[in-house]
């Protein structure tokens, strides 16, 4: 395999992922999950979609991560619940009680997280700025991934326009082709 | 110079009057509100008879251009846009029959999934992109229609990237898509705005406006569904029906 080739010629067709615009709440993200990936044809990447703005430019991705932490905020930060409400006690989640995790986890996704599902998907989703190019090298997408510890990360055509995204099991093609050389 | 009724021509004398007090209007000569020349006063002017006068007078009455109040006279109506939602009749071709000025401004253009019945009303798979087109239209700078169009982003990509404040949707899909709509489906309805839509409309939240709905088909393919909201007092509908022979 070529060391030289590009990311354009392993990214994935942006069609293959769901879009919506960023109005679209949790709930419709959630219930579009759902149906693609119940889909007999399976058209679609199913556990990611891409997020445009109402003029079709690429703003970020939601994954079923950020669809959960969307929906218990609380998740990231460190908070625990008392009988009294929610206090934050500890700003290191590792270091939280099992005793206290076990209350969390019982409250989590009750009614509040069915409010919280009409949140729109702009506030939720992963809006990272990195990206590379179609004709960047796939060491270039290895590095940027590695270093903001992505699965996905979108190729733009001139900085702007989406054209594709470049999936980690692809880079990893690229990269053990390249070194079983 | 006054335009005059021409008896040499092949047009009959009612429709000519009607085309000249109809020009009255639109040129504002007659404005908004104001009373039109009685009956008489008419028949001097055009030298033809009342039942011509008449004729041209109810005709601008039918379609909304003067009303007729019993005792008082005949008045300019402010302009209600009469719209034939029979084939292929577009809103841009509309506008320009009635003689308006009409603006577009698209609000997005952009791609969805299906959500709700979307799916259903296109006959598509659940996980098939649908453009999606919001454009708020306008008649002399006041909004007066929003309307939101979805096609299954596979028929043609097109309409995504088109300038469509300048261009109609239907000249993308017939002359540069190549999708010929053949029929249309129309469905009629009360919608109860949203606080978005009053909004841009201009009205409260909650106040009725026209629904429109229809379903576009291409043969036997349904290749888009849009959805109106109109104006009460600025829309009316207008269906002329042809008995087959």
């Amino acid at each position: 395999m070529k060391r030289n080739g590009a990311v354009k010629d392993i990214m994935v067709d942006i069609f293959d992922f769901p879009h919506i615009p960023y109005w679209f709440t949790i709930r419709q993200a959630m219930e579009i999950l759902k149906r693609v990936s119940s889909g007999k044809e399976k058209a679609v990447v199913a556990d990611t979609i891409l997020v445009f703005d109402e003029k079709y430019n690429y703003m970020g991705m939601i994954r079923p991560k950020d669809i959960v932490i969307g929906l218990e905020p609380a998740i990231l930060k460190k908070t625990e619940w008392t009988t009294g409400g929610m206090v934050e006690v500890s700003r290191d989640a590792q270091h939280v009680s099992e005793e206290a995790l076990a209350s969390i986890a019982e409250r989590m996704f009750g009614e509040d997280a069915k409010k919280q599902a009409e949140t729109q998907v702009n506030k939720i989703m992963s809006s990272s700025k990195i990206s590379v190019s179609p004709d960047d090298s796939p060491a270039k997408a290895a590095y940027l991934m590695a270093h903001h510890n992505l699965s996905f990360i979108p190729v733009l055509e001139n900085k702007q326009k989406l054209v594709g995204m470049l999936s980690m099991p692809a880079v990893f093609n690229w990269v053990s082709a390249v070194v079983l050389e | 110079m006054e335009r005059l009724i021409n008896r040499e021509d092949a047009q009959k004398l009612y429709v000519q009057l009607y085309e000249i007090l109809r020009g009255k209007i639109e040129n504002v000569d007659w404005a908004v509100d104001s009373q039109i020349p009685t009956e008489e006063d008419l028949c001097k002017t055009y030298e033809v008879s009342k039942a011509t006068v008449r004729l041209a007078v109810s005709e601008l009455a039918r379609q909304g251009y003067l009303r007729c109040q019993q005792g008082r006279g005949t008045f300019v109506c402010k302009r209600i846009i009469p719209e034939g939602i029979s084939m292929l009749t577009s809103f841009k071709e509309n506008m320009i029959d009635a003689g308006v000025t009409f603006s577009t401004r698209v609000l997005a253009q952009t791609i969805v999934m299906p959500i709700d019945d979307l799916d259903i009303k296109l006959n598509i798979p659940e996980d098939k992109h649908v453009i999606y087109i919001k454009r708020l239209r306008s008649v002399d700078e006041e909004p007066v229609l929003l309307q939101e169009t979805y096609m299954p982003h596979d028929i043609c990509p097109l309409p995504l990237e088109e300038d469509l404040e300048s261009n109609s949707l239907f000249d993308v899909l017939e002359k540069k898509c190549g999708v010929k709509i053949t029929s249309v489906q129309d469905y009629i309805g009360i919608a109860y705005l949203n606080e978005e839509e009053g909004r841009l409309l201009g009205l409260s939240e909650g106040s009725a406006a026209l629904l429109l709905e229809q379903l576009f088909y291409s043969g036997k393919k349904r290749v888009m569904y849009t959805r109106s909201v109109k104006r009460p007092d600025r829309f009316k509908l207008f269906v002329e029906l042809e008995r087959k022979t």
